[in-house]
């Protein structure tokens, strides 16, 4: 019995000096603290930028998977309405890094509305649903982990990406030439198992608490949406009382072409597209919410009109580019004072 | 849910410790028992009735083996000397007839599983090239986790019972939980019936040194995977799926990347797994040790999936060597073309079953086939260069025992190894000897290195990923430079005080966590040998 305590004791001493040690690099990696929140490169730049937002100051939250990343470009928000929102989709995100990108964003920011986009909802792999949720539990307490790539950017050029609010621009016009009626009319539902609707109720609570209206939403893209799926939201939707907008109902309302908009045959919208579908959505969230039009507050609107203009000059420099990887050319362009122009939130 | 996976490392392997220590003694074998089927749920679904039809198979099997023997034994102590040898011939042909339905059995599951849709295909390709109207219909398979491992070890089991070497195993649990430990279950080491068996069914509580060992070479297992494996999959995945553009000294790297990358995920994957075993005071038999440091292929093989190679020792060249026709043919070569060519023919009877069988039990691919052939003939070469060889040395003052020499040879058996894992990398023998071709052409490449592995439109990896591997490969190299030597690094890393102990893990937690690929930007990489 005395072993058996002593090893309990040496055991929970080892994991007391591990937690320390990782609370200590959790301040190394703490985005924009020591390091430039741009040395961040990959998927979770986005979050790290969100963490850096000032207090309060977002009243529309973004969410879902690369469909939403596209989609939502915060700029168009604020130059049309004045909301001022972020794109905190990730590629591939699952629900339960949707969940802790909530839960981090709801620590400084009390937003009035969060949109998810409908895709991840159709997401389904056990293994990697689990692994999600046991690592995003750890992300939560140890952030310093979700950003450990950062070390890479002592030995790599900083920056390649310009995030605006979460968006990254994307020009790439990949047509596309399937059926326009892709939306068959049927009555059958593809229904969001059982699985994913526990994640989903857990986010819902964690909504509720903060009294944030969710609103479901999904992206118009033929070749990943189908009205069984549209359906099986809708349901959903019911079931909880909540808003749906199905743009794949009303692309044509909003001014689709997909001859032009869509980066990639039908799957993710370009730019042009996301204008779009932002600009609709603003006026739909301005006539739906009471969100105040934040342009007249001049601290805000000097931000938020210098990234608007920053982001066009953006694009128009990544005109004819595939991706938001910036080539050494452009990254001459967009330098500013020998360093790459990351629109900053560092400390 | 692979070895290397948070759900296993910070879920799966706690709960089922913690639930062992939790349960009696008497029943913690049980426990083992009911989370390895767990584990295999989890994997395979209900697939896992394939494991357990296996094991009653075998089981029932065994008792056949020992009961046909029994009865012999039997019949043997009543009869006279004229039927003895009559009755003992009669009851060992039924025990060898038992035994080899017993092996089909557990063969034809295999073959179902693994070989059936790759043998229609060939069959149907092959009556197309001769012009028949014949094809077979598809047919739907299934492939349970593992199958490959447990159903050697099943047959190892049979033919062990079969020699007497082990007494038949009347407790089905236990042969069961032989069958399908969980760690052991996706990646081996596959074990014979007494490396592990008594092991796993003494239901020892936990003990701190037990769990301390265990998790340092969990750790150690990771180290190799997260920072070295996992990050030159990519370069390895970006040559081999665009063979076609490269050429010359890209495809030799492409060939050292992937034997590189399959060493440190397999050999670190049997670490999670005997670290996983070790902290329930199981040893499992050890899969690697340091097996480029090997100057002969043969003695790779000695060093390189160990238990694999034991197997096929154990229960396919031994049994061949021994087999009549091969001793009656070593003994009249041996008078016909003397001493020399006896030992060589006789080793190409034993070797190329061997071979042929070490290379399909990879899979069903011609490559993997090509790749036992492989290693067939460079180890037929060296049993018959190694004597000619060892003469002309003397007779020439060569110092087979200088530094230089054994530099030599040891770089002569990379050269072997990185070729055989070109092919065995390779999906098809077309892309095979298509890589292997342009190794000779096209030293010129258009684009400088950094152009192509630094270039993110080819491959999500920087600078900092290589220098990443590089540091990773060098740590690996000088631990297993000391083992060598013969010093036991893990065995002094737990006598150390407490405070190195300590100090190491950390260290190597932290260079796990900081310095791993994973989380953004990188998929979880599979286990390599689970598709086995």
């Amino acid at each position: 019995m005395k072993n058996t305590i002593k090893s309990i004791g040496r055991v929970a001493l080892f994991l007391v000096i591990l937690v320390v040690l990782l609370q200590i690099t959790n301040k190394v990696f703490d985005p924009g603290y020591w390091f430039p929140s741009g040395w961040i490169q990959d998927r979770t730049a986005r979050l790290a930028q969100l963490s850096l937002e000032e207090e309060g100051t977002l009243d529309v939250l973004n969410v879902g998977d690369s469909e939403s990343l596209s989609a939502i470009i915060p700029m168009e928000l604020w130059h049309d309405q004045g909301i001022t929102s972020f794109n905190c989709g990730c590629d591939g995100m699952r629900l339960p890094e949707c969940y802790t990108t909530l839960r981090t964003a709801f620590q400084k920011q009390k937003p009035k509305v969060v949109l998810l986009e409908t895709g991840l909802l159709y997401r389904l792999d056990f293994d990697q649903d689990y692994q999600s949720l046991v690592a995003e539990n750890i992300y939560y307490y140890f952030y310093g982990l979700r950003y450990h790539n950062m070390w890479k950017s002592f030995a790599n050029q900083k920056g390649v990406r310009a995030y605006f609010k979460g968006y990254v621009v994307n020009n790439c016009i990949g047509v596309y030439e399937g059926p326009e009626d892709y939306m068959i009319e049927t009555k059958e539902a593809d229904q969001v198992t059982t699985r994913n609707k526990r994640f989903f109720k857990a986010i819902m609570n964690l909504c509720e608490r903060e009294g944030v209206e969710v609103v479901l939403y999904s992206v118009p893209a033929p070749v990943n949406y189908n009205t069984y799926k549209h359906n099986g939201i809708q349901m959903l939707a019911d079931e909880y009382g909540l808003k749906y907008i199905d743009f794949n109902m009303n692309w044509k309302e909003i001014g689709i072409d997909w001859s032009k908009d869509s980066q990639d045959r039908g799957d993710h919208l370009n730019r042009d597209g996301g204008i779009k579908l932002s600009t609709w959505l603003g006026n739909w969230l301005m006539d739906e919410f009471d969100l105040p039009d934040h342009r007249s507050d001049p601290e805000l609107a000097e931000q938020w009109d210098y990234l608007y203009d920053y982001c066009e000059y953006t694009s128009d420099v990544l005109k004819g580019t595939n991706t938001g990887n910036v080539t050494e050319e452009m990254r001459e362009k967009l330098t500013v004072d020998g360093d790459f122009r990351q629109p900053g939130y560092d400390r | 849910m692979g070895y290397h996976t948070n759900l296993y490392l910070l879920v799966f392997l706690p709960a089922v410790l913690l639930l062992y220590q939790l349960t009696p003694r008497k029943f913690r074998p049980y426990t083992l028992l009911a989370a390895s089927y767990a584990y295999f749920f989890v994997m395979s679904r209900m697939l896992f009735l394939v494991l357990a039809g296996l094991t009653a198979a075998t089981h029932w099997f065994g008792l056949w083996i020992f009961s046909t023997d029994a009865a012999g034994r039997e019949a043997l102590a009543g009869a006279d000397k004229t039927q003895k040898k009559e009755l003992k011939k009669q009851f060992q042909n039924k025990k060898r007839h038992v035994l080899q339905l017993g092996i089909l059995l557990i063969l034809a599951v295999l073959f179902y599983a693994q070989y059936l849709t790759w043998t229609v295909g060939n069959l149907n390709s092959l009556f197309s090239v001769l012009g028949t109207s014949i094809t077979i219909p598809a047919i739907k398979t299934f492939f349970p986790i593992g199958i490959s491992f447990y159903s050697m070890e099943a047959i190892g089991y049979l033919a062990d019972v079969y020699w007497d070497r082990i007494p038949v195993e009347r407790n089905l649990a236990k042969l069961a939980l032989f069958l399908a430990f969980f760690p052991q279950l996706m990646e081996g080491p596959i074990a014979r019936y007494t490396d592990t068996a008594d092991q796993l069914w003494k239901g020892n509580p936990l003990r701190l040194t037990n769990i301390s060992e265990g998790f340092c070479r969990i750790l150690w297992g990771l180290f190799k995977k997260m920072i070295v494996a996992d990050r030159l999959a990519k370069v390895v995945d970006m040559i081999f799926d665009n063979y076609r553009n490269f050429h010359g000294y890209l495809i030799i790297f492409g060939a050292i990347a992937y034997t590189v990358q399959l060493y440190m995920e397999f050999s670190g994957s049997i670490d999670i797994v005997i670290g996983s075993a070790r902290m329930f005071d199981v040893r499992l038999p050890e899969n690697f040790n340091q097996p480029f440091a090997a100057e002969s292929s043969g003695e790779f093989w000695r060093r390189w999936h160990m238990s694999l190679g034991t197997w096929f020792k154990n229960y396919l060249f031994y049994p061949v060597t021994v087999s009549k026709p091969v001793k009656n043919w070593s003994k009249t070569a041996r008078k016909k073309y003397g001493k020399y060519a006896s030992m060589v023919g006789t080793s190409a009877m034993a070797l190329l079953p061997v071979w042929l069988a070490t290379g399909i039990w990879h899979g069903p691919r011609w490559t993997y086939l090509f790749y036992g052939f492989y290693y067939f003939v460079i180890l037929l070469a060296e049993v018959a260069i190694s004597p000619p060889w060892q003469e002309f040395a003397k007779a020439h003052g060569i110092n087979t025992d200088a530094r230089w020499y054994h530099l030599l040879l040891r770089f002569k058996t990379w050269i072997v190894i990185f070729i055989g894992e070109l092919f065995f990398r390779a999906e098809t023998m077309t892309k095979a000897l298509h890589m292997f071709g342009s190794i000779f052409r096209g030293f010129h490449p258009d684009h400088t290195l950094a152009e192509i592995f630094l270039n993110p439109d080819n491959i999500s990896l920087q600078a900092a990923d290589y220098m990443a591997v590089v540091a990773g490969v060098i740590v690996v190299a000088l631990v297993g430079h000391y083992r060598e030597k013969g010093v036991p690094v893990m065995e002094k890393i737990q006598t150390a005080r407490t405070p190195v102990r300590w100090a190491v893990y950390y260290a190597l937690i932290m260079a796990i966590l900081y310095f791993g690929a994973y989380g953004a930007g990188f998929m979880p990489v599979d286990l390599i040998y689970a598709g086995f």
